[in-house]
């Protein structure tokens, strides 16, 4: 197709992110995006990750964002520069920004970047791939009646690099740290990370059947037990509005994935079996049960990372956001309180537990 | 040829149970006698006032007692004879091998028993048989349990079992799915899980165990805790030897107890 009639597309940060998620996913729909022009720190890895797609690269933000063929502005780098940067690309004009969640690191910065949204008209999109999943939202239309007193996120992992390699070849990975659980600070870094990190792919999944009897703001959320699990991980239990939430995410050596958001009531209960992060394999499988009869959704082979681009490519154009930004703004709210009361109660328990 | 060994029934209160299908799976070992004979097996329900009731039972010249989910918290000091402790989950005949491949798990890896409970069942008799399968499939005893969450909805509770392993143990309240138990453990490079269905039919539980070498699943026993316990239960008879179920129905029951009393005053 002519370029012409392609959104080009800019992307901040080429890290595995962008390497084994966006670019692989870009390709799927290159009938509708090119992309044009990438930006990393590292001017090596700028350089090798943009001539996989016969980008221009720059170690320069603005001259990505100077760029008049960069229509579609994509923020993939670390999370502390989400903010400013969605900024900058909605007042350099451009049709759409897509930002890896969370898109800001504070309830202030989430207000900021709504205030300028509005202000330019420059929509933006917040990539929560598994809200825009196919099965998952099947199983939400088909799922009415269910009104949860227990939802349970359990998220069990590989290292991420497993599945980069199936994704794409990646160059350049961030350096593994050592991690001294009797250190308290360290306790908080990795259940803040965690749910920031990894639950945050669920959380406004979670938001949206929580709502459905209760309220999910900042008073109504109770962490009741937060901790951090062998090997790598976080177990967090909730109470939100009246509905107990359980966090529980691992990441291990070993090979098998295992990603369900589960939820019940009386008499009905939803599972949804996601994919793994990265390997574009397809929806999740989302299975129904109620009154002695189980439906599944059958899963479709795109994922949501391929519907989010969709619906970039919608709102560029200039449809209204499946996801208003009120709502993007209260589900990070909901995860940044989340994260933060989890890493104070993790840190608490080490410090007693350290001091007794 | 041994005679079958005789069973009373007499004491039964949860037709649930349907022992007497069970029997029927195991006609040359057993055969079920009017209630006014001798026994040699006496199956009684673990329900309130069961410890009086094995003693009757022994004093009336039962050789073994097959006691069904006790729960109610009571214990017996000294048993006057061996009594089989018949638990759906823990008794489940897949859970010997379960403990085998659990062996192998360091106890830093948490350990997580979930159940998922018909509305309206008795909760306490339900935490008592997770209690019982942390032991079984670990054998190790807890020793620090506390209940997280509580609700309608059902409970959340974390414990601690005696070599540090961390226990997290959940009964969720619905219809939507029949009743049971699953139980994981996810190592550094391997991991275990097990669903153990209930006892109303003999669906076998599955285990699966996924390391470097792939995934591989137990194999499938289509057999009861129930009738895994009768078949205890004629063995001991059989081999003269004892059996020490009881001595964690108390520690069990009352653990239950104290959780349960802990979510009234909350």
């Amino acid at each position: 197709m002519a370029d012409r009639n392609r959104i080009g597309v800019g992307i901040l940060g080429a890290g595995p992110v962008t390497q084994a998620i966006h670019l692989p996913t870009l390709v799927r729909l290159s009938d509708t995006f090119r992309v044009v022009r990438i930006m990393d720190v590292d001017a090596s890895v700028a350089q090798a990750v943009a001539a996989r797609v016969s980008a221009d690269w720059t170690t320069d933000q603005a001259e990505l964002l100077d760029d008049p063929a960069v229509e579609v502005v994509a923020i993939c780098s670390p999370h502390a520069f989400h903010a400013d940067q969605v900024i900058a690309a909605c007042r350099a004009g451009k049709k759409a920004v897509l930002c890896e969640k969370p898109f800001a690191v504070s309830a202030e910065e989430a207000a900021r970047i709504a205030e300028v949204s509005e202000q330019t008209g420059v929509p933006v999109v917040v990539g929560a791939m598994h809200a825009y999943d196919a099965g998952w939202i099947a199983a939400m239309k088909n799922s009415e009646a269910l009104a949860p007193h227990t939802v349970r996120s359990s998220i069990v992992l590989p290292p991420n690099s497993r599945f980069e390699d199936f994704a794409t070849e990646v160059v350049t990975r961030p350096a593994p740290f050592a991690l001294d659980l009797d250190d308290p600070d360290a306790v908080a870094r990795v259940v803040s990370g965690g749910i920031l990190g990894l639950a945050i792919h669920d959380l406004p999944l979670i938001r949206q059947l929580v709502n459905r009897v209760g309220s999910t703001l900042p008073a109504d959320v109770t962490v009741l037990r937060s901790e951090t699990v062998s090997p790598f991980g976080y177990l967090v239990i909730l109470e939100v509005g009246g509905v107990v939430v359980e966090l529980h995410g691992v990441m291990s050596e070993n090979w098998a994935p295992s990603w369900h958001l589960t939820a019940f009531d009386d008499v009905s209960a939803l599972d949804v079996e996601f994919t793994p992060s990265y390997v574009q394999a397809g929806s999740s499988t989302a299975t129904f049960a109620q009154e002695g009869r189980t439906t599944i959704y059958t899963p479709t082979d795109d994922n949501g990372y391929e519907q989010e681009w969709i619906e970039i490519g919608r709102v560029a154009l200039g449809a209204a956001p499946l996801i208003p930004a009120s709502v993007l703004i209260d589900d990070l709210a909901f995860a940044l309180d989340i994260a933060d009361k989890a890493s104070t109660a993790a840190r608490t328990a080490v410090a007693e537990r350290t001091a007794a | 040829m041994n005679r079958p060994l005789t069973v009373g029934l007499a004491e039964l209160t949860d037709d649930a149970h349907r022992i007497d299908v069970t029997l029927a799976s195991l006609p040359i070992s057993f055969a079920s006698v009017d209630v006014a004979d001798t026994v040699d097996v006496a199956i009684i329900d673990g329900n309130e006032g069961w410890p009086a009731r094995v003693e009757d039972a022994f004093a009336e010249g039962a050789r073994v007692v097959v006691l069904i989910e006790p729960a109610s918290g009571e214990s017996i000091g000294h048993s006057p004879g061996p009594v089989i402790v018949d638990r759906v989950y823990a008794g489940n005949p897949a859970v010997a091998a379960l403990s085998g491949v659990l062996a192998d798990f360091s106890p830093s890896a948490l350990l997580e028993i979930r159940a998922t409970v018909a509305t309206g069942a008795e909760m306490r008799s339900r935490l008592c048989g997770l209690l019982a399968l942390s032991r079984a499939s670990t054998n190790e005893e807890l020793v620090d349990a506390e209940v997280v969450a509580h609700s309608l909805g059902g409970l959340v509770i974390r414990a601690r079992q005696a070599n540090g392993r961390p226990v997290l143990l959940t009964i969720t309240v619905t219809d939507a799915v029949p009743e049971a138990v699953s139980l994981r453990v996810i190592g550094t490079a391997a991991a275990v899980e097990a669903t153990i269905p209930a006892a109303n039919a003999a669906r076998p539980a599955l285990v699966t165990v996924s390391d470097g070498h792939g995934r591989r699943q137990l194999p499938t026993l289509y057999e009861t805790s129930h009738r895994a316990a009768l078949r205890r239960a004629r063995d001991i008879v059989r081999s003269g030897a004892g059996g020490d179920d009881l001595k964690a129905v108390g520690a069990d029951g009352a653990l239950a107890g104290r959780l349960m009393n802990s979510t009234a005053t909350a």
